[in-house]
């Protein structure tokens, strides 16, 4: 059994140690708004927050999620800085598919935690991981500057 | 339109099941096939199953004025879910707050055609989708002249709806839509199709895609997060080159990896293959990542 700690709330798993925490999350316990993109960390679909850093979930192995927080899409909007994410991603309509954009909204909230008041270079840096297949984004930057205006950063 | 439509009241169980789960419907009905005989020939037409212009199946008024809208065609990031509607919505005149979206399930003798490529669904369903909601609204308009004893001429449905210009008497959709789903389906050459001027949202670029929020939370679903009660998760090894055959598999180191359940081969269709599924040795287990593991351990020859 590996405890983890999940948006919260406490769930011991019965699986083996090396099992990636994406597959963990999506398959056993059902939280599928964290996607599978390539399995490989390449793409930013599978990010979550591990203590609040961004992670990517596919090569995060349970073991070392173990006794972490691990903070998932479904729980960001529990906090006032993924809440204002995610009003400004459907007020300016970042998404067209959208399959991409859980990731992007969790490695955006990491971004503004610890930068609230990004700049265009730090806001590029900072999601240059998640790749769009749609293209969506100078989309994305500006959801990402609205968003913390409204927290009250700008630059 | 020659063929009988049978209109009814939604609160009849077979219309909840066809239209949508929502209580309290009252604008949808059970048809016989609908005559296109008479139509005229284009796009959807050389589709299998053509195209369906009923009102009746993708358009529900509940009692507090929803209108529910179903999309017939499969969402994959086009913004179809919101498009197809939309159409539906501006001759309704409908509020587009007040919308909401149903999936419509694969049934194509009830929505005409549904294979969703091509980049056909607005250029073949652009003028069906008007044709639906111009009839909803011709329905709603002359169940308010009747419930107002006024000529038909004399309404005008506007923004959710009908109101009179004399008496300057107006009337919610809500509260029309009993009367409205015993109205007969206007024939389609009699219908009223808005001047393009009057558009409310088609090309206005304003409306935000219904499923903005839901992509957004994470609650949007996508095929890939498609849950059954118990299900098992399969990783498939497919043949190297097109054509390839399975000599044969040993099973046995991938059914050591923990979680792997089963291997089993699945047959090939001879080519051309088309669009049926190419044969291969398939790994299922309680995981994505336990299958996964169990291809890689897999031997096949």
């Amino acid at each position: 059994m590996i405890p983890l700690e999940i948006n919260g709330r406490r769930r011991n798993v019965d699986l083996p140690g090396e099992t990636p925490l994406l597959w963990t999350l999506r398959d056993e316990l059902g939280l599928t708004g964290t996607k599978f993109g390539c399995g490989m960390a390449l793409c930013g679909a599978c990010t979550v927050h591990l203590d609040g850093q961004a992670v990517r979930s596919c090569i995060t192995p349970i073991s070392a999620a173990a006794n972490k927080k691990v903070v998932t899409i479904e729980a960001v909007g529990a906090d006032a800085v993924g809440r204002a994410l995610q009003a400004a991603w459907v007020d300016v309509g970042v998404p067209q598919c959208g399959y991409c954009q859980t990731g992007q909204i969790m490695s955006a909230a990491a971004l503004l935690k610890r930068t609230p008041k990004p700049t265009d270079a730090e806001i590029d840096e900072a999601m240059s991981g998640n790749i769009c297949r749609c293209g969506t984004y100078t989309r994305i930057r500006t959801a990402i500057k609205q968003a913390a205006a409204k927290q009250g950063g700008t630059r | 339109m020659n063929a009988p439509v049978i209109v009814a009241n939604v609160s009849r169980r077979r219309f909840l099941q066809g239209v949508s789960a929502l209580g309290g419907l009252v604008l949808a009905v059970g048809f016989p096939s609908v005559a296109r005989a008479q139509a005229k020939k284009y796009g959807a037409d050389g589709m299998p199953n053509g195209w369906i212009d009923n009102p009746l199946a993708f358009v529900s008024i509940a009692e507090d004025g929803t209108v529910t809208i179903v999309c017939h065609r499969s969402e994959m990031g086009q913004g179809i879910r919101t498009g197809m509607p939309m159409i539906v919505a501006d001759e309704l005149e409908a509020d587009w707050k007040r919308v909401r979206v149903a999936q419509a399930p694969g049934d194509e003798k009830k929505y005409g055609n549904q294979d969703t490529d091509g980049s056909r669904s607005t250029r073949h369903f652009f003028e069906p989708m008007r044709r639906c909601g111009a009839a909803a609204r011709t329905m709603l308009e002359a169940a308010a002249a009747e419930r107002w004893k006024v000529p038909v001429s004399e309404v005008e449905a506007k923004n959710h709806e009908v109101v009179h210009r004399a008496s300057g008497r107006r009337a919610g959709y809500g509260s029309l839509a009993k009367a409205a789903a015993s109205q007969p389906v206007p024939a389609r050459e009699t219908l009223r199709l808005k001047d393009p001027k009057q558009f409310r949202y088609i090309g206005k670029g304003q409306l935000k895609l219904v499923d903005g929020h839901d992509i957004a939370t994470g609650k949007a679903q996508y095929g890939i997060d498609t849950r059954l009660d118990g299900m098992l998760y399969a990783v498939v090894a497919r043949p190297p080159v097109y054509g390839g055959k399975v000599a044969s598999f040993d099973p046995a180191e991938a059914l050591k990896v923990p979680g792997v359940v089963r291997v089993v081969q699945i047959e090939d269709s001879p080519p051309p293959a088309h669009f049926n599924p190419v044969g291969g040795v398939a790994v299922l287990a309680r995981n994505t990542w336990a299958a996964m593991q169990g291809r890689k351990a897999l031997k096949v020859t």
